[in-house]
């Protein structure tokens, strides 16, 4: 009996505290309801959110735009084989490597992190009242990350708004929940994706001006994070896009009044000491600090450079415009083999050598900026029902004198009519946003042919619209692992 | 009495002999086992005659023999008999005896559960020590190749010499979780890395595996099938190995030493075979021509910085040199009534042929038993290694780097740059980052690891036949990473003036485990044999890690962070940590040792699966016929038969610990503006469960006068709810997710033959071959839908060890284009992914595979040979690409073989730089199989005289020569081309010599 009542006490604890002892959670990565019980966990949510845009446009949406745009030639010793089936609109779908793919994943690695903060943003502010300000901004943040993501998939994957009538061609899968693993994820038409993509940026903007003390953003705080005003800029961008000239006209015209441009004489540093100088002109830029960029490499010629200016871009410029500056790649005095060296490149994402902290020699990319403003301005008054040509002419001025460094009055501007205005917007957007990740979506946007100059070395140097591979094709391992995807048209097997 | 009354028949079986004989002479002897002890009782009968003697407390016979050649057969229970001829002028004879290991022996399951061999239910296989006994000491994992029937050992030998190890028991039941088997060491789980065998945290992996000395193991038995497995649970799906370490044996204190040198070298017959300096340049002209080219803007062409006509370098012999390896060790046990200790100590040291890698490792382990009364017995095992492993990576394929590049300057310093043309014609100098000499003497790669494991096993006997017993233990290893990349070399050069590039990781693992549990082994009137455990058992697993970088040192002897310049310090940490828990219970019953009943059962609950799927049963059942034993079967020259059958479940865990709740990460690549940032990692999948692998196993023993032994077995596994790691949209997440949906189905047969065609007192023969068949078929997946990757798919029916290749069809001798089948069969010029076709015939899963093992022993000398076998099956390289990368890579001898003019018919496509013909993607044309011999080892010891070692006061002195790697054979192999002999080791065979003494004293 003695024998038993010892065994029982030995073993009894074992079979009593059994339940607890597998309740530990594994560090480090935190499962998503841990995550999301505090308010840290939003707040961290919202910042990873930026580092994620930060990486869709620095990975994709900028050098995409550029690569299938007509100012680039091929540096065919680095740049890779998804590179170089872009830059030639030779993708396919089996071509899984790259693009096909990280595009399409990337953009929705965005929306999904954004559906995740909306998702348990509303229980946390309820929870922790006191903090609900911070949270909302969170969540605005979120909002505004899954429109421009879903905008952005929308100019990869599909034809522009103009394509159909009424815009009822295939678009891109509209995600605003948190799917499951066994959801139907199917296209919707542009038409819906624009009008989800607009009430998302409609409902930032509520957020954002029921934070601001007057009731509305009057100057941008903080050129790192998404902001009121970043919301009106990207409407004014996104109904520039729909063909809606008179809301393009409104809201470019909101963020005018309260961004300036920056003068001439800070317009280079704007870009090669971001860190420095990241409020100039800026109404969102990614913060690079402690970042490595892919758009260094793209374009340094002093490392494995991809593309550089196709020769043809620097006969675009006047002697004394600032922007030609940001073409030639000139090695600082720091850099033994390079000191005093040029080189024809994009400089603007090429921070300088002689910054000594390696954490701030990084790009800050645009997402947005204030000069765009005046362009989509200038466009929606030429378009627009009021086709008041001169006042689009002045907004032309403005960018011209401000990089040439001469008064607006100075500036000769060519226009006989709406379309030679027309052409010359496009060229100014060539000039001012160049490189920047807007070119291939303005070629389709505006329904033009694609015409590489004759100092082009790329194998395809037309593409008369509408061409099938202006956008990409959806890639192979997508449309096995989603049912309901669709192939665009032209990319499907025969 | 009964001893006196087999005396009285003796002696008067002596008498009656005596009348009839003619001339006879007095022959004396001793009968002594291996060890040199007397057998007093061994039964001497004459062969053909009635005369028998019976040794005495010496050992001692003596018998009258006739004048003529007589045959002496020998018995002893527990010994095998032995067969001794006795010349006609010989007066004395020594006998020894060797253990009856066939009917005696029995199987160590786990957890204190054995069963004997021949009523075993189940499928172990047990090797021996002196079946691993002087094989390369550098880890444990690969001795076992070759030795285990259903094993599967695949290495290869990876960047820097090292080797990379996968073993797989009974094929691949699992698509996502690990494949990898369980360790177990002296009954506690041991760390063996990631599901891949990767380790946390550090930038190379140096396997557990080689921090263990192959010396101290006794034996390692591998459990296959569900009735041994189950007790294992979760986790034992894929094979457990158990590891037992030596024990204190016999009586006193003993101790031994011994010294092994061995130098390794290259098989160069085993090195991809290509071009040298001339071939290449000759060959990279033809392709820039092809390409239709400007010959003058041919980027190598000579100028002051560069001879490429004149350089041919042989980039093995640039990285590969001689190795050295020695392992030095002693051994002390003692053992007294009270007290059981055995203490063993290693040095071991290996200077790989690969330049720049060593492994060092000291280690020692104590076992010690201490009785404390009769019934109350506490056992401590402890050993502790440490390692230091000093490691240089060289980038994959090096040996494609052209040999026109001469590593060094002609000042004899290293080169760091080239020149050559570029695209514009204008001469550039490039990085030449394919030189990794400078790295390899200036850098600094190296890991310091300490292990220790400790268990301690206490048990009580409260009555007859039963034991409670407690086992804690536990497993612990830190290791301490340190990368410095040098300023002298292109990877510590940093354009912004920070020289120099430190890492500093730490990573500390522990696995705990307690197991407290009852066991009761007692047999009831000699024939009723009932064994039965209960238990429980709690492990935990912990893994942390952190790290440290920085970069700009004011000179290359400072290497520490804390001197690092101090923007670019950076640092982190993370941690995984999971639990188990289990109740287990087993139950057998013997009926007068021919008919046998197991049952398994185990429950079990694991932290890292969420609170509706968190728990786990695994059950098994085992039945076991020992024939032999039956009453009616006396078929004389058949010394062992029975059958066995079983059937039962076990679990797979080995995921992501995250995979079931979803995940956010945060980390430095998701700060944004040095605040900390989270993003999502998996997404949650909450109904994520175990993989259960049913396991049906038969089998049979069937052995001949105790010399010639034959078994086999069948077994079927199937793994339900398979863990699977498949792509959804990627719209829902980039990766994988984990999901348990589908089945695959393993099955196949093994065998064994064990004999010993010669035992004469001087000379033996054994010999074992095994073989083993292993057939995978993937029966179900998610909504049926299929998963391809590149060059294999996972699709309902087929196995997932098809090859899913577009199949090649030569080269159209009119152009030289490539060529290839479309789905419908039909040639075509263009590769398309979509063109792949499922090849049964072409499976990864050769048609056999196995080892032999034979040992010869004549007098004092023996001699061993291991070898490993695989028939058929199909491995996948990319070896040519037509000249697409002429100028950067070194083709192999092949490509000098290719279409050059209109109607020739060639093996290759035309070479041509840079071609879009994508005829360098996998297709059927890169499919080699894999049908090889490897010659594994050889060792030949001579084991001097007891008579002579007692002359210099020893109790026993060996000497051996050791063959490591010898040889590998594959039919179709040339000194001229490439066949699988030279692709198997993807950076080549390395071959060993060695030689051992050891001592016993």
């Amino acid at each position: 009996m003695k024998r038993i009542t010892l065994i029982s006490a030995l073993v009894s604890p074992f079979l009593l505290t059994g339940c607890n002892f597998l309740k530990v959670e594994s560090i480090g990565k935190s499962t998503i309801d841990t995550f999301f019980s505090e308010p840290s966990g939003m707040i961290a949510a919202g910042e990873g959110l930026h580092t994620l845009l930060l990486e869709f446009f620095d990975d994709i949406v900028i050098r995409c735009a550029e690569m299938g745009g007509d100012m680039l030639n091929e540096n065919s010793i680095n740049a890779d084989e998804g590179m170089d089936l872009y830059y030639n609109f030779g993708l396919t779908p089996d071509y899984n490597a790259t693009y096909p793919l990280t595009a399409y994943s990337k953009g929705y690695t965005v929306v999904s992190n954004a559906n995740y903060i909306l998702k348990y943003g509303p229980s946390l502010i309820e929870q922790y009242p006191t903090r609900a300000d911070e949270m909302r901004r969170v969540m605005a943040y979120a909002y505004f990350a899954r429109a421009v993501a879903h905008h952005q998939e929308c100019n990869l994957y599909a034809q522009p708004w103009s394509y159909t009538k009424d815009a009822s061609h295939l678009g891109m899968p509209v995600i605003t929940y948190v799917p499951g693993f066994e959801d139907i994820i199917p296209r919707k038409t542009v038409a819906q994706v624009y009008a989800q993509v607009i009430e998302d940026l409609h409902e930032a903007l509520k957020i954002f001006n029921s934070l601001a003390a007057s009731g509305e953003e009057t100057s941008v705080k903080d050129p790192y994070h998404i902001s009121g005003i970043a919301c009106e800029a990207m409407l004014a961008r996104v109904y520039l896009y729909k063909n809606d000239w008179e809301n393009a006209e409104k809201y470019s015209s909101k963020v005018i009044a309260k961004v300036p441009l920056s003068p001439r004489s800070e317009y280079v540093a704007m870009f090669r000491q971001s860190q420095t100088n990241k409020g100039k002109e800026t109404i969102l830029r990614m913060n690079g600090y402690d970042k490595t960029s892919s758009m260094r490499a793209f374009y340094d010629p002093t490392a494995l450079m991809k593309f550089y200016p196709d020769p043809v871009v620097y006969t675009w410029f006047d002697d004394d415009d600032v922007r030609k500056e940001l073409l030639t790649y000139v090695g600082e005095s720091c850099e033994d083999s390079y000191a005093g060296k040029s080189f024809s490149a994009v400089c603007k994402f090429l921070p300088l050598k002689s910054i000594t902290d390696e954490m701030l020699r990084v790009p800050d990319n645009f997402i947005l900026r204030c000069s765009e403003m005046y362009l989509i301005h200038a466009e929606a008054l030429v378009k627009g029902d009021s086709h008041n040509l001169s006042a689009a002419a002045d907004d032309l001025r403005k960018l011209i004198a401000r990089a040439r460094g001469c008064a607006e009055s100075s500036v000769s501007l060519p226009y006989t009519d709406a379309s030679s205005l027309e052409e010359l917007i496009d060229f100014e957007r060539r000039r001012e946003l160049a490189y920047e990740g807007h070119r291939q979506f303005d070629i389709a946007r505006t329904g033009r042919d694609l015409v590489r100059s004759s100092t082009s070395n790329a194998r395809v140097k037309t593409l008369k619209y509408p061409a099938y591979n202006y956008i990409l094709p959806i890639a192979q391992m997508e449309m096995q692992a989603n049912e309901s995807m669709i192939q665009n048209d032209g990319y499907k097997k025969q | 009495m009964k001893q006196s009354k087999i005396l009285c028949v003796l002696a008067a079986l002596c008498v009656s002999t005596l009348l009839f004989s003619q001339t006879y002479r007095q022959v004396t002897g001793k009968v002594l086992d291996t060890d040199d002890l007397p057998l007093p009782g061994a039964v001497v009968m004459v062969a053909g005659t009635k005369t028998v003697a019976v040794a005495d407390e010496k050992g001692s016979f003596s018998l009258r023999l006739s004048d003529a050649k007589n045959t002496l057969n020998v018995s002893f229970l527990g010994m095998e008999d032995v067969s001794v001829v006795v010349g006609p002028e010989q007066s004395s004879l020594t006998i020894r005896m060797k253990a009856n290991n066939m009917l005696e022996e029995v199987i160590v399951a786990g957890y204190g559960v054995v069963q004997n061999r021949e009523n075993l239910t189940g499928s172990a296989f047990e090797v021996k020590s002196e079946k691993i006994a002087k094989l390369p000491a550098a880890r444990i994992d690969n001795l076992l190749a070759g030795q285990i029937p259903g094993l599967r050992i695949m290495e290869s030998t990876t960047t820097g010499g090292r080797t990379s190890i996968k073993i797989r028991v009974r094929g691949e039941g699992s698509l996502s979780a690990s494949n990898e088997p369980l360790w177990v060491i002296d009954g506690v789980p041991i760390y063996t890395g990631t599901k891949n065998n990767q380790v946390y945290g550090t930038s190379n992996t140096v396997s557990p595996m080689s921090m263990i000395d192959p010396e101290d193991i006794e034996s390692m038995t591998v459990l296959k099938d569900a009735s041994t497995t189950a007790l294992y649970g979760a986790d034992g799906a894929n094979g457990v190995i158990l590891v037992t370490t030596k024990s204190a044996s016999g009586k006193g204190a003993r101790f031994g030493a011994s010294v092994k040198y061995g130098i390794s070298s290259l098989d160069r017959s085993t090195t991809v075979k290509r071009l040298n300096g001339k071939q290449f340049l000759e060959l990279a002209r033809e392709g820039w021509a092809n390409a239709g080219k400007d010959p003058a803007l041919f980027p190598y062409q000579d100028n002051e910085h560069n001879t490429y006509s004149t350089t041919d370098t042989d980039w093995y012999s640039v990285y590969c040199g001689i190795g050295q390896n020695m392992q030095a060790s002693f051994n002390a046990s003692s053992s007294s009534d009270k007290i059981e200790n055995y203490f063993t100590a290693s040095y071991y040291t290996n200077k790989s042929n690969y330049i720049g890698n060593s492994q060092q490792r000291v280690s020692f382990r104590n076992k010690s038993s201490f009785k404390f009364t009769d019934n109350f017995n506490i056992q401590v095992n402890l050993s502790g290694t440490y390692n230091h492993n000093d490691i240089f990576t060289i980038y994959s394929s090096y040996d494609e780097i052209p040999p026109i590049f001469d590593p060094y300057l002609e000042n004899g310093d290293y080169r760091l740059y080239n020149w050559y043309y570029d695209d514009t014609g204008e001469m550039v100098q490039k990085k030449f980052y394919a030189n990794k000499l400078p790295e390899r003497e200036y850098n600094d790669n190296y890991q310091r690891t300490g292990t220790v494991q400790a268990n301690a096993r206490a048990s009580w006997k409260p009555f007859k036949g039963m034991e409670i017993s407690a086992v804690l233990g536990t497993d612990l290893m830190n290791t301490y990473e340190a990368t410095y990349s040098d300023s002298r070399t292109l990877s510590g050069m940093s354009s912004s003036g920070y020289n120099g590039y430190s890492r500093r990781s730490g990573v500390f693992s522990m696995v705990s485990n307690g197991n407290f549990r009852a066991n009761y082994n007692r047999t009831f009137s000699g024939k009723h044999s009932v064994q039965g455990m209960a238990g429980i058992e709690l492990t935990d697993k912990r893994n942390e890690y952190l790290y440290a970088t920085g970069n700009g040192f004011m000179n290359d002897s400072i290497k520490e962070i804390n001197f690092a310049e101090a923007s670019t310090r950076k640092g982190s940490s993370n941690a995984y940590h999971n639990r188990s828990l289990s109740y287990m219970g087993f139950a057998s019953y013997s009926y007068d040792r021919r008919y046998t009943i197991t049952l398994t059962a185990r429950r079990q609950g694991y932290s890292s699966f969420s609170d509706y799927s968190r728990w786990g049963e695994f059950l098994s059942l085992g039945l076991n016929w020992n024939v032999k034993a039956e009453p009616f079967f006396n078929v004389d020259p058949i010394s062992t038969l029975n059958v066995k059958a079983s059937y039962g479940n076990n679990g797979n865990s080995r995921v992501d610990t995250s995979a079931s709740y979803g995940s956010y990460s945060i980390s430095d690549g998701n700060y944004y503006g040095g605040a900390a940032g989270a993003v999502r990692g998996t997404p949650a999948n909450p109904g994520l469960s175990w993989e259960n692998t049913y396991i049906t196993n038969f089998g049979f023993n069937l052995g001949f006068w105790h010399r010639l032994n034959f078994s086999a077995e069948y077994y079927n596994r199937r793994t339900a709810d398979l863990l699977y790691s498949g792509r959804v949209s990627a719209a829902i997440t980039s990766g994988s997710v984990t999901r348990n949906v589908g089945e695959i189905t393993n099955h196949g047969f093994e065998f064994t033959i064990s004999g010993t065609p010669i035992d004469n007192g001087d000379l033996t023969w054994n010999i074992e071959l095994n073989g083993s068949k292993n057939w995978n078929l993937i029966t179900k997946l998610y909504k049926g839908m299929h998963t391809g990757f590149f060059d294999y798919v996972w699709m309902e029916g087929a196995s997932k060890d098809a090859w899913w290749l577009v199949r090649w069809a030569g080269v159209d001798p009119t152009n030289g284009k490539p060529m290839w089948y479309d789905i419908d069969g039909n040639l075509t010029y263009t590769f398309s992914y979509d063109n792949r076709v499922l090849l049964p015939e072409y499976s990864h899963e050769p048609d056999l595979y196995g080892g032999l093992t034979s040992t010869l022993r004549w007098k004092n000398l023996s001699a061993r040979i291991v070898l490993d076998y695989t028939l058929g099956g199909y491995d996948l390289f990319s070896l040519l690409d037509d000249g697409y990368d002429c100028i950067g890579d070194n083709p192999p001898v092949e490509a000098l073989d290719h279409w050059r003019q209109s109607g020739e018919a060639a093996l290759n496509p035309a070479f041509i730089y840079k071609n879009d013909s994508k005829s360098l993607t996998s297709s059927t044309r890169n499919l080699y199989k894999m049908t090889n011999v490897q010659l594994r080892n050889i060792t030949l010891t001579y084991s001097v005289p007891k008579n002579l070692c007692k002359v210099i006061n020893l109790k026993g002195l060996e000497l051996s020569l050791i063959g490591d790697n010898l040889y590998l054979w594959t039919p179709g192999q040339s000194s001229k081309h490439n066949s699988y002999k030279t692709l198997k080791y993807s950076e080549g065979m390395t071959r060993t010599v060695s030689g051992q003494i050891s001592l016993q004293f």
